[in-house]
């Protein structure tokens, strides 16, 4: 063992405690020194431009047998007229349907043939689609990606499927306390007049109200590769991607005109602290969002505010999950998170405590910065809320459908229709994007 | 097109589809005098490791009135010790992190940290396993037990359509099966837990020779047995806890439960016993499992939500474990459809299948999906890591990719066919409908 550094912190905790060490323990009983870290450079990406205009960033990853095209295109909800919430939402759905070539049956065989997972969504400044494949389907794969994206057919009959999907899932979102407080929050703190004062996800009255011109439309302006940038991830070089990107991508192209200019979300309003409270009779837990003023993401001090979110709840051992969970038992977990976009975004926190926490208990362990302990005033709403709602972070509404239990380890997904069969010490998948 | 090899790498290495049988994850394996299994897969494209250790303890060898005990001790694995009062904190302090979960076989713990932290992850590890049950304490259960009561309401008590899932176990599988209760357990059995049975558990449970070891990622071998030796060769090797078994199982007789749930639109569930991991008929069913769900065209969806419009989603999954698994059918119903429909148009296909079993396109389509996911899904080092540990304690060896893999190459219409007629019998299965309850919350968005 190498105890340098180590000795000393060890002998500390010995004189604490009283180590109960013995029987041959000895290295147990010095935590170890560590050496320095090693050096990490990220990968950087070669970035190109395609005859349509499309950005194109290239990450060539040797030996990898698996290739990934990531699109994204500034076709979010943020784009979203007014009294039409949900336009984004459903237009990044249709893509996936019928195209002028094919039926959406036979375009989503085509996909599985190739073994190719191909998802799309729209999230609050940008829609996406991401194609995952084994490199050796690559080119087909990406030729049917080029015609998802140049000719969807937006068929009335598709249309009309997708959007009762989409409205059988906001219903769901009006039972589910977490989802319903994060669609709440934006909207409260926007404003309903703000590009993200809308929900991601629409609203019941909008998705109604989309028509099939509506849809056509919106991919038209929006949906442009001159907008656009394509990550492409995998044992490529430089010259077969581009090659292989002009081919299969080639055919869509942007019409004729100026692209529409991005949204440009004004700043968060200013306002006082205020408490919105829903009543869900029955619930055995109560939500917390809290949302304060956060960041754009091309702020430079967003460095700096991450590591203060870091602090104070982005790991598991920061002060909100310490202090909620840790020490009192209140809930399974508590955290923040920092949700920068294109305009000023929110620093969030969100909990899940049990009922009896929910008032003074936990009112105490708030970090007192900020102004939030102050919990008493502002509009209360106890009837059912008819929710303006809120963003969901670029997962699609409608669940998609399980993958094949891929390991014997069975980790559960947020679209299982089974809760995990796991127990998990905190809750697994992604952490929300900072 | 560029024809591209089969090379893995991601540190794994797959030969050319048609050489199956050289696919595997790199690795040794050794076993320290204890009993403790190691395994060392080195990968040193990113200056990351992975430690994961499994315990050959889950829900499966929880008694009666006790349920839950095998997640709750999860939870207290992270309490501390004399040497180290926190477990967390000196990890992420220096850039790492940690997750454990449970299921009914087995419980994995793993920490993943920057490549030089090889020493303290280990350590971390090594000390709790020699020390956490003297530093057991009745405030530390009962500070975890009011964590994982919340993780079941968060979970379950308050997550629409879950709560039935605290009823599936002791309906599908006979009383005293160890499957037949709820990996998360009842308010009232964790209630009951106390510190003593706690130390008994882990005394009973968590023993080197009950444990094995995966270290992954960017180390030099030498080094990482050196510190495994130093940290947990001098463990004693523990009793070795007596295998759970489950005896022969009658066919499940057909059997109905209706769920009140907050929820606004109805589910229906189907479940059928299949066969357990890794035994005849898992695959097909997997394989099964993607001719009825998987894409537009797979038959449940392409029936159910393209053409009649009765569900907004349907799934069909085979839940493998080690004892037993289930075959799972689920589909929410759109406004305006009662889950007879559902129920109807799903059984018209069972029926289909049955007789006439999936075409060889739907199975190339549904072996290929199945493909994807899988290098897809050992694509992370942690997922790597797990799946050694995985395969040695389901199959006995971490050598079993080659073999987890030809079980889906080698597939055919006929044996799938022959799954579905012996598995997925109409008057062997539990069938759940899971309902709003009462009437006082309409649909605030899906009703025209």
């Amino acid at each position: 063992m190498s105890p340098r550094a180590g000795l000393g912190l060890s002998l500390a905790m010995c004189a604490l405690t009283g180590c109960a060490g013995g029987r041959g323990l000895s290295a147990l009983d010095e935590q170890p020194a560590l050496g320095e870290p090693r050096g990490f450079s990220p990968p950087a990406p070669l970035e190109r431009r395609l005859s349509t205009g499309l950005t194109v960033w290239l990450l060539q990853r040797p030996d990898l047998p698996l290739s990934t095209a990531l699109l994204l295109v500034p076709a979010g909800a943020a784009a979203d007229p007014a009294d039409r919430p949900g336009l984004a939402a459903l237009c990044a759905d249709m893509l996936d349907e019928s195209t002028q070539a094919r039926g959406a049956l036979e375009l989503s065989s085509a996909l599985e043939r190739l073994g190719a997972e191909l998802a799309l969504g729209a999230g609050r400044d940008y829609a996406w689609a991401q194609l995952g494949v084994l490199s050796r389907h690559l080119d087909p794969a990406l030729a049917l990606l080029g015609e998802a994206l140049a000719s969807p057919r937006f068929a009335p009959e598709d249309v009309e499927r997708v959007r009762g999907i989409r409205l059988s899932d906001l219903s769901q979102a009006m039972e589910d306390a977490p989802r319903l407080a994060t669609r709440l929050l934006g909207p409260l703190a926007y404003g309903a007049a703000h590009p993200y004062g809308r929900p991601d996800d629409g609203s019941p009255a909008g998705l109604r109200a989309i028509t099939r011109d509506e849809l056509v439309a919106f991919h038209r302006a929006r949906w442009r590769p001159d907008q656009a940038v394509l990550v492409l991830a995998g044992d490529l070089d430089e010259a077969t991607s581009l090659a292989l990107l002009e081919s299969r991508l080639g055919a869509w192209r942007a019409p004729p005109g100026q692209a529409l200019a991005p949204a440009a979300p004004a700043p968060l309003p200013a306002s006082s602290a205020r408490v919105w409270v829903v009543d869900l009779p029955g619930a055995s837990q109560t939500r917390i969002a809290l949302g304060v003023p956060g960041l754009r993401r091309a702020d430079p001090a967003l460095p700096l505010l991450a590591l203060a979110d870091s602090a104070l709840g982005g790991t598991f051992t920061s002060r909100l999950n310490q202090n909620l969970r840790e020490d009192k038992g209140y809930t399974y977990g508590a955290f923040s998170s920092l949700d920068p976009g294109a305009g000023q975004g929110l620093w969030l926190v969100h909990t899940s405590v049990d009922g009896e926490a929910t008032g003074g208990r936990c009112g105490s362990c708030w970090p007192s910065s900020g102004g939030s302990r102050r919990a008493a005033s502002a509009p209360r709403s106890s009837a059912r809320p008819r929710p303006p709602s809120a963003r969901r972070r670029s997962r699609r509404s409608p669940p998609r459908p399980r993958p094949w239990a891929s390991s014997p380890t069975r980790p559960s997904t947020a679209s299982a229709p089974a809760p995990s069969a796991c127990g998990w010490r905190r809750r697994p998948g992604p952490r929300p994007r900072s | 097109m560029r024809t591209l090899a089969w090379f893995f790498s991601l540190g794994l290495a797959l030969g050319p589809a048609a050489t199956a049988g050289e696919e595997r994850i790199p690795h040794e394996l050794y076993r320290l005098p204890n009993g403790l299994t190691v395994i060392l897969h080195e990968d040193h494209r990113l200056p990351l490791v992975v430690v994961d250790v499994w315990y050959r303890v889950g829900a499966k060898d929880e008694r009666p009135g006790r349920t839950g005990l095998a997640h709750l001790f999860e939870h207290l694995m992270f309490m501390g010790t004399a040497r180290a009062p926190s477990f967390d904190q000196p990890m992420e302090a220096v850039g790492g992190w940690n997750n454990a979960s449970t299921n009914e076989d087995r419980t994995n713990y793993f920490s993943v940290g920057p490549a030089h932290t090889l020493p303290l992850l280990l350590w971390l590890e090594a000390d709790r396993l020699e020390a956490l049950g003297r530093g057991m304490s009745p405030d530390k259960v009962g500070l975890q037990r009011d964590v994982v009561r919340n993780e079941l309401r968060q979970g379950y008590e308050n997550r629409p359509y879950s709560l039935a899932w605290l009823q599936i176990p002791g309906a599908l599988w006979p009383a005293g099966h160890p499957y037949a209760h709820p990996v998360i357990g009842s308010h009232a059995d964790l209630e009951a837990v106390d510190a003593d049975e706690v130390r008994a558990f882990f005394y009973r449970h968590y023993t080197p020779s009950n444990a094995s070891l995966v270290v992954a990622g960017d180390f030099e071998p030498g080094e990482a047995r050196r510190l495994v030796e130093a940290y947990f060769g001098p463990l004693p090797a523990g009793p070795a806890p007596e295998p759970v078994r489950a005896g022969e199982l009658a066919p499940l007789a057909a059997r109905r439960l209706t769920v009140p749930d907050r929820v606004p639109l109805p589910q229906l569930l189907m479940l059928w016993r299949s066969p357990a991991l890794y035994q005849p008929g898992d695959a097909e069913l997997d394989a099964l499992a993607g001719v009825l769900s998987q894409g537009k065209a797979s038959r449940l969806v392409r029936r159910l939500v393209q053409e009649e419009r009765l569900a907004s989603e349907v799934q069909a999954y085979q839940s493998s474990g080690l004892l037993g698994s289930s075959f799972v059918i689920a589909a929410k119903a759109l406004p305006g459809h009662a889950l007879s429909e559902l129920e109807a148009a799903i059984d018209g296909e069972l029926a289909a299948l049955r007789s006439s079993g999936p075409t060889a396109e739907e199975l190339e389509r549904a072996r290929n999906r199945r493909e994807t996911a899988f290098v897809r899904g050992l694509e992370p080092l942690f997922a790597r890591a797990d799946q050694l540990n995985a395969y040695l304690f389901y199959r006995g060896t971490p050598d079993y990719l080659a073999a987890d893999l030809a079980r889906y190459r080698g597939l055919e219409p006929a044996g799938v066919l022959a799954a579905a007629r012996q598995a997925l019998a109409p008057e062997w299965r539990l069938i759940v409908e899971i309902v709003p309850a009462g009437e006082a919350a309409p649909p605030a968005g899906g009703a025209p």
